[in-house]
């Protein structure tokens, strides 16, 4: 422990970051004990070496490159601007003025009797609304539910995508479902069928869980790459901890090793 | 006229000041993809593929932002997805033998001496984050500041990463200088 502790200092000691009493502690560690000052020598050498690297310098193409992509997107964006159109009439017209609030005025009193009248309409149809949403959902549900039919599941996860707001039920279906079904499409449709919900805490810890218990492959590279799409880092326990199990396929380790990367 | 002036100007339409920033950071990010692809054609497609998306992607540039940051994001992108196009991803597992190996296009102009050489074997043996992150503390000399704002996590956090691959390189180093 002690010895971890004066690695991070002298490393800290190295790039000069320290001060003070630790600064003064390092300097008579290295001073006193012969282990210590040959790690200091090695370190230093190392740091030395990496800062002063030499830097290397691109061939003039890249230069040229360059110049072609900006002309050529610069041409793009002028060929793109829209020009805008220039009234030909200057100054104010106190007659159009008039006319136009008049017309104003009358467009508003319509559109308050409009109002008026069609609440009773909206609230009738909000109601009917609200009861084909239950149907869906009963739909979705009952198909989730059908062990005989791979079909049918899969069609009830993607009528699951028609709402546009989660439910508890449906969540749950959808993650029993995505943990469990015997079936790969339907297993991966319901990880894109979950994504929209993703932001929700449930969700979240549904997903996640998920991809350290995935077996197939294609099921869970989805699952990785929606982590990453998601900036999730709170997925990047779960990545490491796949690439230390022997019997991940080698592609989803390859997977998991990128998003550890692009997440960390 | 300060970076972040010229990207803002870049991004209200003024695309050929994309020329000045190009000036300011094509070297330090074609150091930035050699150094950690040791191909210096890969590099140099890389970094013209960051000033294709700074153009394509400028109006996603919030004024409020700091312009290193943001291009070193692009740039990390831009790597990631060569990255899993190339699939070459580096087995920590290298067997110890194969030290004889060259360093590609970095062997020649790079290494200097046998110490440099075994840094930057030491450097391929590192996992592609830490060696990263090497790349952007030390090769590049950015601050944990800028660095926590490309990663877009904390600067304690950059330092223990910093100070993992330091440790890890290290290793590496020794353990290569014996043979």
């Amino acid at each position: 422990m002690e010895e971890r502790k004066m690695e991070d200092l002298m490393i800290d000691y190295v790039q000069g970051n320290l001060t003070g009493e630790l600064k003064d502690h390092v300097e008579k560690t290295i001073e006193k004990n012969d282990e210590w000052k040959l790690e200091y020598d090695k370190l230093s050498s190392i740091m030395e070496m990496m800062d002063s690297s030499v830097e290397l310098q691109a061939e003039p193409s890249l230069r040229e490159s360059f110049d072609a992509m900006l002309e050529q997107e610069i041409s793009k964006a002028e060929e793109a601007e829209v020009v805008p159109l220039k009234s030909k009439t200057a100054g104010s017209n106190k007659w159009m003025m008039r006319i136009a609030a008049s017309v104003a005025l009358l467009l508003l009193g319509g559109t308050i009797g409009v109002l008026v009248t069609k609440n009773a309409q909206n609230e009738r149809e909000l109601a009917a609304l609200r009861n084909e949403m239950e149907l869906t959902k009963q739909l979705v549900i009952t198909s989730l539910q059908d062990q005989n039919s791979a079909t049918s599941r899969l069609r009830g996860v993607n009528t699951s995508m028609v709402m546009e707001t989660s439910d508890d039920e449906i969540i749950n279906v959808l993650i029993n479902t995505m943990n469990t079904d015997e079936n790969t499409n339907v297993r991966l449709a319901a990880v894109s069928a979950l994504a929209r919900f993703a932001n929700e805490e449930q969700v979240k810890k549904a997903l996640i869980g998920a991809l350290e218990t995935q077996d197939d492959p294609v099921v869970a590279i989805s699952l990785i790459n929606l982590m990453v799409q998601l900036k999730e880092r709170g997925a990047v326990e779960s990545l490491k901890n796949l690439l230390h199990r022997d019997e991940v396929h080698e592609a989803v380790k390859s997977e998991a090793q990128l998003g550890i990367f692009e997440l960390s | 006229m300060s970076e972040e002036s010229l990207m803002i100007a870049v991004k209200n339409g003024e695309l050929k000041q994309a020329s000045d920033l190009f000036e300011l950071y094509s070297k330090q990010l074609y150091n930035f993809f050699a150094k950690i692809t040791y191909d210096r054609d890969v590099a140099h497609d890389l970094t013209q593929n960051v000033f294709l998306r700074l153009i394509k992607f400028r109006h996603t540039y919030r004024d409020d932002m700091r312009f290193k940051p943001w291009i070193y994001q692009i740039a990390r992108n831009v790597f990631a997805d060569h990255y899993r196009k190339s699939k070459t991803l580096k087995n920590d597992n290298v067997d110890i033998e194969t030290v004889g190996e060259t360093l590609g296009d970095m062997d020649d102009e790079v290494v200097r001496n046998e110490q440099e050489r075994i840094l930057y074997l030491s450097m391929d043996r590192l996992k592609v984050e830490d060696r990263e992150i090497l790349l952007m503390s030390k090769f590049q000399k950015m601050k944990y500041e800028e660095i926590s704002q490309v990663l877009d996590t904390s600067v304690s956090a950059v330092k223990v990463k910093v100070h993992r691959a330091i440790k890890r390189l290290k290793e590496h180093y020794f353990e290569l200088e014996k043979i």
